[in-house]
């Protein structure tokens, strides 16, 4: 029985630790060419064989990094703090109020998840066109809001649930605002799903590729997605189009192993009830 | 009085700005990709003229039955590769083992890596000169001469092993949190009546698993769907339309042929079929949430 046990785990982790490599294999060969002299890449293997770091200061050079890394903080900060804000106050009226079109409101809400991106990009191109938002960085951000906005509102829905009722009635009587008291009581009882919201949208935000290769002409407004998978072609130089993109996933990464435990939870507390 | 008045008003005001979002990037953009597939439009003037669904007709040609049937095979086959990995990994750590918050974390890494990345970073990995993987054969003398992944006959089975990398994390997440959530009482008991592994999981696992295990599967379906950028930067649909995904002949009819009115009347058809999976995923909620 015991040694049945042992050859179960011993299989269980054989099975973990070749799924983890599998994940990891782009990861760490993007990391062996980010420090690979171009002229080398078919000699490194796994290892790189020379260690070289100039191309980490070559990229800003190569490419117009900097500019890439703007617009994409842009997308993503004005994402994630709209998203915040406007998910705050729709969670907060479906959490705490019943009114007439709820349920078909928690509809389109559910609708706007399930919108493909690529049906609609080329209707909002031509209505930003037409009302001058074409190439400009809030043209994207709003369109990037409305197929996101929904999961930000149901993971806040389901923090704000769990806050009683009775905080608030104590503050209404002291004669707070429902404003008030969205922001003085439930917001900052809800700092973990506010942050999650924001962490969650700023992937999202970051990670755009569709909406700004179509909505956006200016090269300063091109973000790392789309300015770095551009370097791609018959002549590709894979040690910088790896380089950039290490330096595009790090941020990102770092954030996710930083709140690791606070977006898992945010994540299942939204999407699974 | 007046406060009731205010009272009523208020959600209306707290859920306005989505409304309004709602209507102008949503509902506005989607009336309009059902007017342009109605005529021949184009991106710079819009809808021109009424041609008695002309645009309709490209749908049953050869060539954009082949491109649906690539999406197809591409949707099974990477939904189904998600769903059979994610629940093994799941399952897989959901015991007690060393290193278990290690690999949790590894596990999860690649639904923060943005699309247009893990399609470069993987571009990289199978390059047909010095990429790791062929090298890695070559060295262990399993070829002779390097695979070129992204080619003939190989291009579609490599984008939907990409796709299995990017979206199995989420199937992941799900069923780990369920997983979680089964009571170990009931566990320990039916070991104790001497129920097998798959006695086990077929009256304790499955049941507690099935309600996530079809909205997960029901969202990642509609989320391949509409796959654009992970393909596009890696083939761009090619060799020879092997990889010319929906999403991608959408993009290629607005941009490339300048066919506003047919891009138009494919999304229709895009919309339509996520419509319906989004509609069953609604329903399946609302029956959990309910029960």
């Amino acid at each position: 029985m015991k040694k049945k046990k042992r050859l179960v785990l011993t299989g269980r982790m054989i099975f973990v630790i070749i799924w983890c490599v599998f994940t990891l294999i782009p990861i760490y060969t993007a990391f062996v060419a980010s420090l690979t002299k171009y002229e080398n890449l078919g000699k490194t293997f796994l290892w790189p064989v020379d260690m070289y770091y100039q191309n980490y200061i070559d990229i800003w050079s190569r490419v117009n990094l900097t500019g890439y890394f703007k617009a994409t903080v842009i997308y993503a900060v004005g994402t994630s703090l709209i998203n915040v804000l406007l998910a705050t106050f729709a969670a907060y009226a479906l959490s705490r109020y019943a009114f007439k079109g709820k349920t078909f409101y928690s509809f389109i809400i559910f609708i706007t998840q399930v919108i493909p991106q690529v049906v609609i990009a080329i209707p909002i191109f031509m209505t930003l066109n037409r009302i001058g938002l074409y190439d400009t960085y809030i043209g994207v951000i709003i369109a990037v809001l409305a197929t996101s906005m929904a999961f930000p509102i149901l993971l806040l829905r389901s923090f704000f649930d769990g806050i009683p009722v009775a905080l608030e009635e104590a503050a209404a009587i002291d004669g707070c605002s429902r404003v008030g008291i969205l922001f003085r009581i439930i917001v900052p009882l809800s700092t973990p799903g506010i942050a999650t919201t924001f962490a969650l949208s700023f992937f999202t935000g970051w990670g755009q590729y569709l909406y700004p290769l179509i909505l956006t002409r200016d090269p300063s407004k091109t973000p790392l997605t789309v300015g770095i998978s551009r370097m791609i072609d018959n002549q590709t130089p894979w040690e910088m189009v790896m380089t950039g993109t290490l330096l595009a996933i790090i941020p990102a990464i770092v954030i996710y192993l930083c709140a690791q435990k606070y977006l898992v939870q945010g994540l299942t507390a939204g999407s699974v009830k | 009085m007046k406060q009731k008045g205010s009272r009523r008003i208020e959600p209306y005001l707290f859920i306005l700005p989505t409304i309004i979002l709602f209507i102008f990037v949503l509902a506005v953009p989607l009336f309009n990709v059902f007017k342009f597939s109605l005529g021949d439009s184009n991106i710079i003037e819009g809808f021109k003229e009424w041609n008695s669904f002309e645009n309709f007709e490209y749908l049953t040609t050869p060539r954009f039955l082949k491109s649906l049937g690539v999406t197809a095979v591409y949707v099974v086959c990477g939904v189904t590769g998600i769903v059979v990995c994610g629940m093994l990994v799941a399952l897989a750590l959901n015991k007690p083992m060393p290193l278990r918050g290690l690999f949790r974390s590894i596990v999860i890494i690649p639904w923060i890596v943005p699309h247009a990345f893990a399609a470069s970073m993987w571009s990289w990995v199978l390059n047909s000169q010095f990429g790791f993987i062929n090298q890695l054969l070559t060295k262990l003398n399993l070829i002779s001469s390097p695979i070129s992944f992204l080619s003939d006959g190989t291009a579609l089975p490599t984008v939907i092993m990409v796709r299995i990398w990017q979206g199995t994390p989420f199937m992941i997440i799900s069923l780990m949190a369920v997983l979680q959530t089964i009571p170990s009482d009931i566990e320990e008991a039916i070991e104790l009546d001497g129920a097998s592994a798959i006695q086990k999981s077929r009256y304790i696992t499955l049941p507690y698993l099935r309600p996530v295990l079809m909205t997960a599967t029901l969202i990642i379906t509609a989320w391949t769907i509409q796959i654009f950028d992970t393909v596009y930067i890696m083939t761009a649909g090619g060799p020879a339309r092997q990889t010319q995904l929906v999403a991608i002949e959408i993009y290629n009819k607005a941009f490339i042929d300048y066919d506003l009115g047919t891009s138009c009347a494919i999304a229709i058809l895009v919309f339509i079929i996520v419509g319906i999976i989004g509609f069953i995923k609604f329903k399946n909620e609302r029956m959990v949430e309910d029960a």
